[in-house]
């Protein structure tokens, strides 16, 4: 096995440009994993456009009452701490909120209880050129992909090579599950008010889960950058700057990979590939 | 009062400007953000007083008593979190445990209880309008919960309001679904892209499921060359019933 490298790609604010930085910096390298872990809004398939080599659902366990067995005496009810359950002439289970603790199916006193699958999403695994991608999507109407983002973390454990993860927004534990293993973190910030404050929040994330990083500074242009005052002020180092350029702008919202395109500021990304190599090393 | 909630799917497609321009343009006496992940709305707001903090409790978090524990190793064997490990006797891992309870109902020892635990902060603010807001806690989950009462917040401190705008958070996990509950028309603000569009038409999924009603609009400044060419605007002008 070679070096495994995860570099993670995130920003609490959305929008700032996660995708376009982690597929560019995969296509780039060419020889890399793109992974999506965000599987409420993937986005990075619509770039990389890839064959499906394979797919596999994710499901979660949710409880199956016998009815023939129950005795009616709610045990399962008061213990469902996410009040998943209710009692009206028998057990009604709400599968939406249910978090797969598997607590009714222990405290059920006659085993009236066992656990069924419950499909949740799926986890797809392509190719485009020569970078594999992972991804993962949720079906509509679930509350967490979280166990879809652990199945995808688990693939590429021990993968070759180097591996960029496109984070969901925010900072919450879907963002922390993902850095959980993180090499190294890229914050992709914009310069607005919005953008330096949910840069403090990512900051504040990383610091605490103790991670190595670095900024990139997002659709630059010449006037005040908010972000950027946040990093001087408090000594981040920034990785790369990527100018407000509507050729780039196009390309993106076309769905097109820069790096795969004659794009003139391809520099750029290769640029930030070899600093980001640097930096992890 | 009517709820009108802004959502997107994807992030950065403008929410929270939208939500501001409505808020002023309207006159809005009661808003919220619903983004308890990343909250932004305040940083435009105009209030003159500090708001009112309060804790928000998440889920009670398990916690071990290592005098009472007798390292059986039960809890972590059941933990479907993967919550609990062991370095110098067992430990509860706060930010992957979910507060099921498990591991106190299969103790032997009684060595497990449940501690209330801080998971985030509401913000209140109050003048000649009402503004509901609220931050999660680093790397915690519950977000959901969280957007309850950040709704009910503003419910509380208001009356007689004929609207309120509500901005809403990207995704269309748990905060969203939280969110939608008791809204009135879901605005979908989208952005001219394909991530836009695909994430805009999950987001309509969703309605399916949840809201009763929604009102796509079409993106606020739509450069319109950078519409991808096989896109036509009927995606964005998805017309229906309010």
């Amino acid at each position: 096995m070679g070096i495994n490298k995860k570099i993670v790609v995130l920003s609490g604010k959305g929008g700032t440009g996660k995708t376009l930085i982690s597929v560019n910096l995969a296509a780039a390298d060419g020889n890399s994993y793109y992974v999506d872990c965000d599987v409420e809004e993937p986005n990075g398939h619509l770039y990389f456009k890839p064959q499906i080599l394979e797919e596999k659902t994710v499901s979660v366990l949710i409880p199956e009452v016998n009815n023939d067995l129950c005795t009616g005496c709610k045990e399962c009810v008061d213990f469902c701490k996410f009040n998943a359950l209710a009692f009206g002439k028998k057990v009604i289970l709400f599968k939406e909120i249910c978090h797969s603790c598997g607590g009714c199916a222990l405290v059920c006193p006659v085993n009236a209880i066992t656990e069924i699958e419950k499909t949740i999403g799926l986890i797809n695994i392509g190719i485009s050129e020569n970078v594999r991608t992972v991804g993962g999507i949720m079906n509509t109407g679930e509350a967490s992909g979280i166990p879809i983002i652990k199945n995808i973390l688990e693939y590429i454990k021990d993968k070759s090579g180097y591996i960029f993860i496109d984070c969901p927004p925010g900072s919450a534990c879907i963002v922390m599950e993902t850095i959980k293993d993180a090499d190294y973190c890229i914050l992709v910030a914009e310069p607005t008010i919005f953008g330096a404050h949910n840069l403090e929040m990512v900051h504040q994330l990383v610091e605490l889960c103790n991670k190595p990083y670095g900024v990139v500074l997002n659709k630059c242009t010449d006037g005040p950058n908010p972000s950027e005052d946040f990093c001087k002020e408090k000594n981040i180092e920034i990785i790369g700057r990527i100018p407000f350029d509507s050729e780039l702008g196009e390309l993106n919202s076309n769905g097109k990979i820069a790096v795969r395109e004659n794009y003139k500021n391809n520099e750029l990304f290769y640029s930030l590939l070899n600093k980001v190599k640097e930096v992890s090393r | 009062m009517k709820q009108l909630l802004i959502l997107s799917g994807k992030g950065g497609t403008g929410k929270t400007t939208i939500a501001g321009a409505f808020i002023k343009l309207y006159n809005a006496r009661a808003y919220a953000d619903c983004d308890v992940d990343a909250p932004n709305l305040h940083l435009i707001s105009k209030h003159k007083n500090l708001p009112k903090k309060k804790d928000y409790y998440g889920l009670p978090k398990a916690n071990i008593d290592l005098d009472l524990c007798i390292e059986c190793g039960l809890c972590q064997a059941n933990c479907r979190f993967g919550a609990i490990d062991y370095q110098d006797g067992y430990f509860v891992d706060t930010n992957a445990c979910e507060g099921c309870g498990v591991c106190e109902f299969i103790c032997p020892a009684s060595a497990v209880s449940l501690k209330e635990t801080v998971a985030g902060e509401l913000f209140l603010y109050k003048d000649d309008s009402v503004f509901s807001t609220a931050k999660l806690k680093m790397g915690s989950g519950t977000s959901g919960k969280l957007v309850a009462e950040v709704k009910k917040q503003l419910l509380e401190n208001t009356k007689k309001v004929e609207i309120a705008i509500i901005d809403g958070s990207p995704g269309i996990g748990c905060p969203v679904i939280a969110s939608l509950s008791g809204a009135d028309i879901a605005l979908i603000v989208a952005e001219p892209s394909v991530s836009g569009i695909s994430d805009m038409e999950r987001i309509i999924k969703i309605k399916s499921v949840m809201a009763e009603a929604m009102l796509p609009i079409p993106p606020v400044m739509p450069p319109t060359r950078l519409f991808p060419k096989s896109t036509t605007f009927s995606i964005i002008f998805f017309s229906n019933s309010i």
